[in-house]
């Protein structure tokens, strides 16, 4: 069974909202999400960047001390609890990396050229580009040496990297079309290169996909305002989906909790870490059972204080 | 006109709500201008210089160590406009002690620095970071590794 997010009315970001719906109102509205998300300012206060950056020395020690050649890095964007979900951008931290060691190799959508494109970012970027800055989750999921190698082997090349790379991009991407992509499918889309040999196909490597039981995640639209909202979004398709699956507004998306979830159903040996900050504290928990809500220290969480 | 446009705020506003929380959206996009520097970031190699000039740059940023300082001169440099170069020195340190910290100068009006400031270096993974000695260690600028800078922007993959 597919994991299950649920999509709940919106009425909590009401008041965040107010300059999108102020951009909405401009005739172009189908360039509102532009406006908000392409051209935002880094606005952080001196704490909060010192704060994010000791948040990546805690990370990348823990990258250090996991000595695989890769890890699966997921990042809390704006909050999505109204989703069921912590995360929603994955990537690969490569420890071989040309860009330096544990930068991350991720699907982006490029803003500047209207297109997704893979990029490479080191750890300070990725986690300096969290959309909020006073409270940040990351998820890191270590692979066993055979399937970290062969991994980091294809996300390092490039040839096999960029070929599936797709050139349209959709956030709610339908994991099994070839319409459009998301930052996620293309990190469970190289997995199955890695792991299955389906190097520079997209069919190939879903087909590879649904032959090892990945679930995507599935999210339950049930709000009628968003599944309106749906159809005036950019970067937001419905038309790959389903035409069942559209009737029953449940759809289907790579998320990184599905990316974990496949990885752990394969590879049980497989080892997880979120590491998480939140005021001056930041909390590291290991294990697969997630971190507290609101970054609270649970027990055998190691805790590192800021202030 | 207006009536028209009151009745559509509640529709609008959900349609932003919609646009701020879907899933694998809002963090997936790149920019040019989300990777802008700070004005209160400054790197290791362009912000600290020893005041003596008997060693090279680089073996004079590892000399410099987190602890107290007093701001002893505030000098506005023709060479960069609008930075500042503030001379560092240990209160009651020897002179071989102190060193340049560059600036902008917007940063050292908005944290109210002024000559006999008593400062604290506060050693950090990343390099330091300056407070004032009456601000409880909020910093208000953080001295950053250039290998830490350089992983800020993100550089397309390409064949």
């Amino acid at each position: 069974m597919a994991e299950r997010a649920a999509v709940e009315g919106g009425h909590a970001l009401i008041g965040r909202g107010a300059a999108l719906a102020a951009a909405l109102l401009l005739p172009l509205a189908s360039h509102a999400a532009s406006l908000r998300y392409c051209d935002r300012p880094l606005d952080l206060t001196p704490t909060q960047q010192d704060r994010l950056f000791r948040w990546g020395g805690v990370v990348r020690q823990a990258l250090a001390a996991a000595a695989a050649p890769v890890a699966l890095v997921s990042r809390s964007g704006l909050d999505l609890q109204r989703f069921g979900l912590r995360y929603s951008h994955a990537g690969l931290a490569l420890q071989a990396s040309g860009n330096g060691p544990w930068s991350v190799r991720q699907l982006y959508f490029a803003c500047d050229e209207g297109r997704p494109r893979l990029f490479d970012q080191g750890l300070s970027g990725f986690l300096l580009g969290i959309d909020e800055a006073d409270v940040g989750y990351l998820s890191i999921v270590v692979l066993p040496p055979d399937a970290a190698e062969a991994l980091a082997a294809a996300a390092l090349d490039n040839r096999t990297a960029l070929g599936l790379l797709h050139p349209r991009y959709s956030a709610n991407a339908y994991a099994w079309g070839l319409d459009y992509q998301n930052c996620n499918q293309w990190v469970a889309e190289l997995m199955a290169a890695a792991w299955g040999g389906a190097a520079g196909s997209r069919p190939d490597a879903q087909a590879w996909l649904r032959n090892a039981d990945y679930l995507p995640t599935a999210v339950q639209v049930d709000s009628p305002w968003l599944r309106l909202a749906g159809w005036f979004v950019p970067y937001l398709h419905q038309l790959d989906h389903p035409a069942e699956a559209r009737a029953a507004h449940r759809y289907e998306i790579t998320m990184p909790a599905s990316l974990e979830t496949f990885v752990r159903q394969r590879y049980p040996a497989a080892e997880r870490t979120e590491i998480c900050h939140r005021g001056g504290r930041i909390v590291v928990h290991r294990g697969w059972s997630p971190v507290a809500e609101g970054c609270e220290p649970g027990p055998g969480d190691e805790v590192v204080l800021l202030d | 006109m207006t009536l028209r446009r009151r009745s559509l705020l509640p529709s609008v506003a959900l349609l932003a709500l919609a646009l701020s929380s879907a899933p694998g959206w809002a963090d997936s996009f790149a920019s040019s201008a989300s990777s802008a520097a700070s004005q209160s970031v400054g790197s290791s190699s362009t912000s600290i210089e020893k005041s003596s000039d008997s060693s090279s740059r680089n073996d004079d940023r590892k000399q410099v160590a987190a602890g107290d300082y007093e701001v002893v001169e505030m000098v506005a440099l023709a060479e960069r406009p609008g930075q500042l170069r503030l001379k560092l020195q240990p209160p009651g340190g020897a002179e071989g002690d102190r060193f340049y910290l560059y600036l902008p100068e917007a940063t050292a009006n908005s944290a109210g620095l002024v000559h006999g400031q008593r400062l604290k270096a506060l050693e950090r993974p990343y390099g330091l970071a300056f407070a004032r000695a009456d601000a409880a260690q909020a910093p208000f600028f953080l001295v950053v590794q250039d290998t830490w800078l350089n992983e800020l922007p993100s550089k397309a993959v390409t064949l």
